[in-house]
């Protein structure tokens, strides 16, 4: 089969899924599970197939046009390369495995039909996302993403939460998406276009025009327009990849069903952000503001992140903030320049926190709870697959060496390290390291190793309606748990399919940087042992002694706060103004008009009452004035 | 097939005259027949108007389907009908929501012969409008929609219906007291005495001066209420509110459209000078609907005013579109009256029937209706999606072309207006949050969901949005030659 055939069963596969359930098939939820699970598997073929059907350093275009006006044209299709077809297989397989695991997770739930529609939705759109060939078809599948996303967050939408997250990060999202909006526009405008043709943002022309140098121009106010626009666009990045200031959507997206948090709010949906980076990179880099500014946000919320992440104590949570903290070090590899850097800790992130989030599925199920309090004291170490699930991923995450986390990480801060006047860049992002190294254990600790030691935990209910389920997911947490145990060595693979030498992934084991990070390292996971894990450790954390410190940290640094202001104080207040201008100003006169003139009428009616000495004095009266007029005259 | 061919334009116009001269015919107590012949008159309409589009020859930028007969020679007017790019996306509008809006009252038990009745007439006057090519039976036609308007609104209405239906109908009289000296106007200044707009449109190479201003203005705003450009906007969302179900979906879907149409139709393609002078203001009008409409939106309570809100927001995308004089703009203009009636039709059809079993609209007691009611929810959420332009579904294409248009010609009015998208995010999320999340209410939670056959008209609508969305070409098409046309008078 040809390479199209593949790219086009990839993304319609599942969305034949959604339309079939969406007509009806959803009366039959086992149908619909069967279905989704065999186009899941179509569609991972299907990118697998476009990985290895391409030659490194080859980008095959096909498209048509879908939408053409005398002004510009929208074309569909896809743009086949190094990049979009490893992206692919990231999604491909992570969409696969985290559908069979829900075969198991939603087992009993009622409108499971409904959910496996939405996913293969957004499968379907995270894929167009990534093998588009026009930068509008993108935009496209970037807003049905986000779409998606809406409606798998408000899934179990009778819970208040559930729907306000989903809202919150539709608009939140929507935000930044407007700046992506305007910079894509304006790219259109100015990019240059041969007599003749018609203007489109095909991806490939875009990275032509960027890098010979022909995109040039200035905006208003004396902005380079390079600059102008890769800001522009940074800014929807900065909303889908949830990065300060509009990172607080995602901790409260975990109200959707944990498979969803998995795949989409951690593994492949906020990595369309950071794919987006890597996709248009020569465009960010043209600009030394645009770099530096995403270099900046990135570490900033690495940091901030991180922060938050060492105080929370529900899991999903945790993880969530974990998520906005790995975005970050992606993104900072990306805008130090290394786009196999960058790509890379997405592949490795997209392994090792899908199996935290899958873990944290497994552990729920069995405590009824997000706690990790809840969870050490009820479950512990129970489950095999949970707990290998947990110690693989934590370890990863940490950064512990030759894991996944550390291969890729590293790659990172070697880059910012040998980065000219890149060094507080560097520091900072070591500090995150720590960080990062201390929350993983402190979860590590909180559930293996609970308060009081190991319980007994014989009132583990699993009675035999939830066996067979437990034991799907179970299956693919372990199968996971192996992958990302070898992904972090595919290192030399990913360089080579994005056409990069295999150097840029190389480690220098004996090297100061190695070094650096493994201090970082004993220094988070040994603060985290003595506050969580050791005999008689208090189980409170070093900063609970900083009330203030740690009272900031549990509310995000009040950036939700922040915004929360913004919706209920300014917005409101906006409202207030137009109702008060519509009712009170507009309406009203238009009311007073009417009135008025019934008024007026009703007033020259009262004139005709029939009595002739009104008749006669208002005659001499007009008489007398018109008199007075002629006489001054 | 060859009449159809020749008149074609008749037949569609004739399909509600047939049905109004039947329904007067029957007996008042024959509710069965009654519904028959309205579903039947309504299905032929709606049947001939997709024919119409088949058969349309979109690489034409000229009319077609004309029929000319003289009728007052010595004024210069004739009956003359005929479509172009700019028309016939409003003719199949105005079948499909003619259609569904039947189909949507299927249940009404209350004077259902007048009902009908009084909708045939509206709607041949709407038909009439968007086919009619001389400005003197346009205008007839426009005040053959607007006039029973007042009827259906305080006989079958609620919420202060009568307020609401006179203070609709002043409204567009008012309009109509500008429009008509305007269009004598338009006869008697361009020196080819005749009411005939191609010939307006062709014979107007002199120059119009500053009467063509005048006569814009008047044409602008005379036309403009109906559309709901901002300040007259007020009567329509309480009209919308006061309205039963299928009115406010002819009334948001299509008669709103009659007004924008005008403003194309005469004032642009007739006095193309005088659209480029007042564009500025025109633009900065259509900003003030988007945003304000949305921000006022987002302030309301009852389902309706929301909606018709909207309304006023939506229509703002319209003008904006006209405003920026590009073909891409144009297009995205006569597409988004498309998109937002369709669009309209579902949202009204959606609360019709949330109204009809909860006999409330106001937004705090309602909650929780998704799960009582799935199909009825899933319908507005539609809507819902679509009016807040999400991707593959039809209105996100007409306002992609807009604000890029825009955004070329007025940057900082487009960059005003694509912050809109966020308000009307927010203000559908919003509603749709607190209407059909949340935990179910115990008052609601014996109500019925529509019944499949009460949801056929509900998934045309739904159906429309998504084929248009999908394959933006087939609406594209079809405009672009007669766009192309239009732009160059412009200058563009």
């Amino acid at each position: 089969m040809s390479l199209e055939a593949w790219a086009i069963l990839s993304i319609g596969a599942p969305l034949l899924t959604f339309f079939t359930i969406l007509l009806g098939l959803g009366r039959w939820p086992t149908a619909a599970v069967a279905l989704s699970i065999i186009t899941a598997t179509i569609a991972c073929v299907g990118t697998w197939m476009l990985a290895l059907g391409i030659e490194a350093g080859q980008v095959y275009d096909i498209y048509v046009p879908w939408a053409s006006t005398p002004d510009f044209t929208v074309h569909f299709g896809f743009r086949l390369a190094g990049l979009s077809t490893a992206m692919g297989v990231v999604v491909g397989t992570i969409h696969l495995l985290v559908q069979l695991y829900s075969v198991g997770y939603m087992a009993h739930d009622p409108a499971k039909a409904r959910y496996f529609g939405t996913m293969s939705l957004f499968a379907t759109a995270m894929l167009t996302v990534v093998l588009a060939a026009d930068l509008a078809q993108t935009f496209i599948a970037w807003e049905l993403v986000g779409l998606a996303s809406y409606l798998l967050i408000g899934f179990w939408g009778h819970k208040p939460e559930a729907a306000q997250a989903a809202k919150k990060a539709f608009i939140m999202t929507r935000f930044g998406d407007i700046g992506l909006f305007i910079g894509l526009v304006l790219l259109l405008l100015n990019l240059p276009v041969e007599s003749g043709a018609s203007r489109g943002l095909l991806i490939s022309s875009v990275l032509e025009a960027v890098n010979d140098g022909s995109l040039q121009g200035q905006l208003p106010y004396g902005i380079d327009l390079v600059t102008g626009i890769g800001l522009l666009l940074f800014c929807g990045i900065a909303g889908k990849s949830a990065q300060f200031p509009l990172h607080t959507w995602l901790p409260d997206a975990m109200e959707g069903p944990t498979p969803v948090s998995s795949l989409l709010h951690s593994a492949t949906m906020v990595a369309a952000g950071v794919y987006l980076f890597a996709l248009l990179q020569p465009l960010f880099l043209a600009s030394q503001v645009t770099s530096t500014v995403a270099l900046s946000v990135a570490v900033g919320t690495a940091i901030l992140s991180a922060g938050v992440a060492m105080v929370v104590l529900d899991m999903k949570r945790v993880l969530a903030w974990s998520s906005i903290s790995q975005l970050s070090f992606m993104l900072m590899g990306l805008a130090a320049g290394s786009q196999v850097a960058g790509f890379f800790h997405l592949v490795t992130h997209a392994g090792f926190k899908c199996l935290l989030f899958l873990t944290a599925g497994i552990l729920i199920h069995l405590a009824h709870s997000g706690s990790m309090v809840d969870m050490g004291r009820k479950v512990g170490s129970a489950s095999t697959a949970a707990t290998l699930g947990l110690v693989v991923g934590a370890a990863s995450l940490a950064g512990v060496p030759a894991l996944a986390g550390f291969m890729s990480k590293e790659v990172i801060l070697a880059k910012l390290h040998h980065h000219q006047g890149f060094e507080g860049f560097y520091a900072l992002a070591l500090l995150g390291s720590a960080m990062t190294a201390y929350y993983a254990t402190r979860m590590v600790c909180l559930i293996l190793r609970p308060a009081g030691g190991s319980q007994d935990h014989e009132d583990l209910d699993i009675d035999e309606e939830h066996e067979g389920p437990l034991a799907i997911m179970s299956l693919v947490v372990m199968a996971l748990a192996v992958a990302t145990l070898g992904i972090g060595w595919a290192g030399p693979m990913v360089a080579g399919h994005l056409g990069a030498a295999s150097e840029s992934v190389a480690i220098h084991w004996v090297s100061p940087g190695v070094a650096m990070a493994m201090v970082a390292l004993a220094l988070g996971a040994g603060l985290a042992w003595r506050d969580f894990g050791a005999e008689g450790a208090e189980r409170v954390g070093f900063l609970h002694s900083y009330p203030g410190v740690e009272h900031m940290l549990a509310n995000g640094w009040y950036v939700d706060r922040f915004w929360r202001w913004i919706s209920d104080r300014v917005i409101d207040s906006f409202i207030g103004l137009a109702l008060l201008i519509d009712r009170g100003v507009v309406d009203e006169n238009v009311d007073n008009l009417g009135y008025g003139t019934k008024r007026g009428a009703i007033f020259t009616a009262g004139l005709q009452n029939g009595r002739l000495q009104v008749y006669l004095s208002a005659t001499l009266a007009l008489l007398a004035v018109g008199l007075l007029l002629l006489t001054r005259t | 097939m060859s009449f159809l061919d020749t008149h074609l334009l008749t037949t569609i116009l004739l399909c509600p005259v047939v049905g109004f001269v039947a329904l007067c015919c029957i007996p008042a107590d024959r509710i069965r027949a009654l519904r028959g012949v309205a579903l039947l008159s309504s299905f032929a309409a709606f049947a001939l108007s997709i024919l119409l589009w088949m058969r349309f020859d979109s690489s034409k930028a000229e009319l077609q389907f004309v029929e000319r007969v003289p009728w007052l020679p010595e004024l210069g007017i004739g009956y003359i009908v005929g479509v172009d790019g700019l028309s016939l996306p409003m003719v199949l509008l105005t079948g499909i929501v003619f259609f569904t809006g039947v189909l949507t009252m299927w249940e009404l038990e209350t004077r259902v012969k007048e009902y009908f009745a009084f909708t045939m007439a509206l709607v041949t006057g709407v038909f009439g409008v968007f086919i009619a090519q001389d400005l003197f039976f346009l205008f007839l036609f426009y005040e053959l929609a607007v006039l029973p308007m007042y009827v259906l609104i305080a006989v079958w209405g609620s919420t202060r219906r009568e307020y609401a239906a006179m203070k609709l109908t002043l409204f567009l009289l008012a309009g109509s007291a500008l429009l008509f000296p305007a269009l004598i106007g338009l006869s008697y200044y361009s020196g080819v005495d005749s009411f005939d707009m191609q010939m307006l449109a062709n014979g107007s190479d002199e120059g119009w001066g500053g009467m063509g201003l005048v006569l814009f203005l008047m044409i602008y705003v005379g036309f403009g209420v109906l559309a709901g450009i901002f300040p007259f906007h007020t009567w329509s969302p309480i009209g919308h509110v006061a309205a039963p179900t299928a009115v406010s979906m002819l009334h948001a879907g299509v008669l709103m459209k009659l007004g924008s149409y005008g403003v194309l139709r005469v004032g642009v393609t007739i006095l193309p000078e005088a659209m480029v002078e007042w564009a500025p203001l025109i633009a900065t009008l259509a900003v003030c609907n988007i945003l304000y409409g949305a921000f006022v939106a987002l302030g309301q309570t009852d389902l309706k005013y929301v909606v018709g809100y909207s309304s006023v927001s939506h229509m703002g995308i319209v003008m904006l579109g006209l405003a920026t004089m590009t073909p891409a703009g144009i297009s995205g203009a006569v597409f988004q009256m498309f998109a937002h009636g369709v669009m309209t039709a579902l949202f009204f059809s959606a609360i019709g029937h949330i109204y009809d079993r909860t006999h409330t609209r106001e937004i705090s007691k309602l909650g929780g209706l998704f799960h009582t009611m799935p199909r009825a929810s899933t319908m507005f959420i539609i809507a819902g999606l679509a009016g807040i332009g999400v991707p593959c579904l039809a209105s996100f294409w007409a306002e992609l072309l807009v604000f890029i248009a825009a955004v070329k010609t007025w940057p900082v009015h487009g960059v005003l207006a694509i912050f809109g998208l966020v308000v009307s995010a927010l203000f559908v999320l919003r509603v749709v949050q607190r209407t059909f999340f949340g935990p179910a209410k115990s008052e609601w939670k014996d109500l019925d969901d529509l019944r499949p056959w009460m949801t056929t008209p509900r998934l045309i609508l739904a159906a429309t949005l998504l084929v248009f969305g999908l394959v933006p070409g087939l609406m594209l098409d079809t405009i672009e030659a007669t766009v192309i046309a239009v732009t160059r008078a412009l200058g563009g």
